[in-house]
């Protein structure tokens, strides 16, 4: 079975965990059957961005499955414009990363604007964004709600965006506030493994508009996988759900 | 291995669009050669416990298969201790709560009120779930003789859920939607393999997706199959010889 992981993290956590090397990471994809893996980093998400990103160029590169995911904080725009710079001309980056929640800060924000703006016309590689229906790190306020996500793909029609998590536990909503918007995609990977939601993605998407994805290291692949064979759909969609359609979006 | 799901239910989801009809339970159990499942009807949930109850025993003797679950509503309150009784001697040895949904919340007084009146028959098994607590539920079950099983507890509670076991003997754990991937090691180091229960949250969850994490983790076939079912029948038998 030939896998393409489009959300797997590269770090620590702050939970009981022992998985963190790169190679126990390998020796897992391995026993999963996952062919590549697209990554970010634990550390820019939780902390330092640049040495987050820096941490993961030496993790992947020696590594042919592995590729990765440039980290971009809206709080630091001029920085992340740097480190689109240094990282996203090269083959093994293959898209950016966006956590609204952990930046505090949803992706319409004017201040973003400048980001979508180069990943769209300049580098043309897709941007991944978590998104959740409630707030989460004890926030206030949410800042990963479909609907920002959805104005920031109507402002920038030919920019790939990939909804991480599938809005979470409100994934029927986000199914919902997406359905017309054609260039954002789904990963369905978290700790809900609601019954019907790869159905349902698929169905209301369409299976070309839903990709694969584990969470790893956070999450336990065969979670997301046990789903994906579970789901009510037809073998030439769970295909396309497994490896096609991140080649198609990430030209692999 | 013979799979025992500790956490299945049946009926109807009115919150949103899910078929979880005992016939689809059914077809599931029957899909993935599952030995027993303890579940109950959604009807105890979300309308009436004693209705509720009635239906899961119904479906209990139609089916062999299912070990009935008997259900209360601390909110709705009237009748839970005639509703204990009753169950009680129709057999029910394990009752499992919703608060969240139906707004209550173990530390109450009456949910206390039961907890006193429950710690007469030992042998009785109780399902809370984590969103209630790790801590919480380990607090209010501490001088409890009943085992508690805490269901759906995450990895963002994995710690609180390792301290928990260890400080009460009575607690075990579903294992469904821990989700790190390598919980089991974990809590087999941590906290060892004996405390850990196979659920499912089927058909509302994927059961594949609870099942895979344990069939496929890096532990011995004797610890899976622990997981699988031997514990929960052993906790069983175990509670059987206490009430005789």
């Amino acid at each position: 079975m030939k896998l393409i992981d489009v959300h797997v993290y590269y770090g620590k956590w702050g939970f009981p965990i022992e998985l963190v090397s790169i190679e126990q990471l390998l020796a897992l994809m391995k026993k999963v059957g996952i062919e590549k893996a697209i990554m970010m980093s634990a550390l820019s998400l939780s902390y330092d961005m640049s040495e987050g990103n820096s941490e993961l160029y030496r993790a992947i590169e020696p590594h042919e499955e592995l590729l990765g995911y440039v980290y971009l904080n809206g709080n630091y725009v001029e920085d992340s414009i740097k480190e689109m710079e240094r990282y996203l001309d090269s083959p093994k980056f293959v898209g950016a990363k966006y956590h609204p929640e952990l930046s505090v800060l949803p992706p319409n924000s004017p201040q973003c604007e400048p980001l979508w703006n180069l990943l769209e016309n300049r580098y043309k590689k897709p941007v991944l964004i978590h998104t959740w229906t409630l707030p989460e790190h004890n926030n206030v306020l949410p800042s990963s709600l479909p609907e920002f996500v959805v104005d920031v793909a109507n402002r920038h029609p030919n920019l790939k965006i990939i909804m991480g998590h599938m809005g979470g536990p409100g994934w029927r909503h986000c199914i919902q506030v997406i359905k017309d918007v054609k260039n954002i995609l789904v990963d369905f990977c978290s700790s809900y493994a609601d019954k019907d939601k790869i159905g349902h993605a698929t169905k209301y998407l369409g299976a070309d508009r839903v990709l694969f994805g584990t969470g790893m290291t956070e999450n336990n692949p065969w979670m997301q996988l046990g789903a994906l064979l579970e789901a009510d759909i037809t073998e030439e969609d769970r295909e396309k759900i497994m490896c096609r359609n991140a080649k198609r979006i990430f030209h692999l | 291995m013979e799979v025992v799901d500790v956490n299945t239910l049946f009926g109807t989801w009115p919150r949103a669009e899910r078929d979880i009809s005992l016939k689809t339970l059914l077809n599931l159990v029957n899909r993935h050669n599952i030995g027993e499942i303890c579940s109950l009807s959604a009807r105890g949930i979300f309308y009436d416990f004693h209705e509720g109850n009635d239906e899961t025993l119904a479906a209990s003797k139609d089916h062999p298969v299912i070990i009935p679950v008997g259900t209360l509503n601390f909110a709705a309150y009237l009748g839970w201790k005639e509703e204990v009784k009753q169950r009680l001697e129709e057999g029910f040895k394990l009752f499992r709560f919703f608060p969240s949904i139906q707004e209550w919340s173990i530390k109450g007084l009456a949910f206390g009120k039961f907890l006193e009146f429950i710690a007469d028959y030992p042998d009785t098994i109780l399902l809370i779930p984590a969103s209630e607590g790790i801590g919480g539920i380990a607090q209010v079950t501490k001088s409890l003789p009943n085992t508690v099983i805490i269901t759906s507890p995450r990895y963002t509670n994995l710690a609180e859920t390792i301290e928990a076991l260890h400080s009460n003997p009575n607690i075990f754990i579903d294992t469904h939607m821990i989700n790190s991937p390598d919980f089991l090691k974990i809590l087999k180091d941590y906290v060892g393999i004996n405390r850990l229960l196979f659920g499912s949250n089927a058909p509302l969850s994927y059961f594949l997706s609870a099942l895979l994490p344990i069939t496929e983790a890096d532990i011995p076939d004797d610890d899976k199959a622990a997981i699988l079912g031997e514990n929960f029948k052993r906790l069983l038998e175990e509670k059987t010889d206490e009430a005789n």
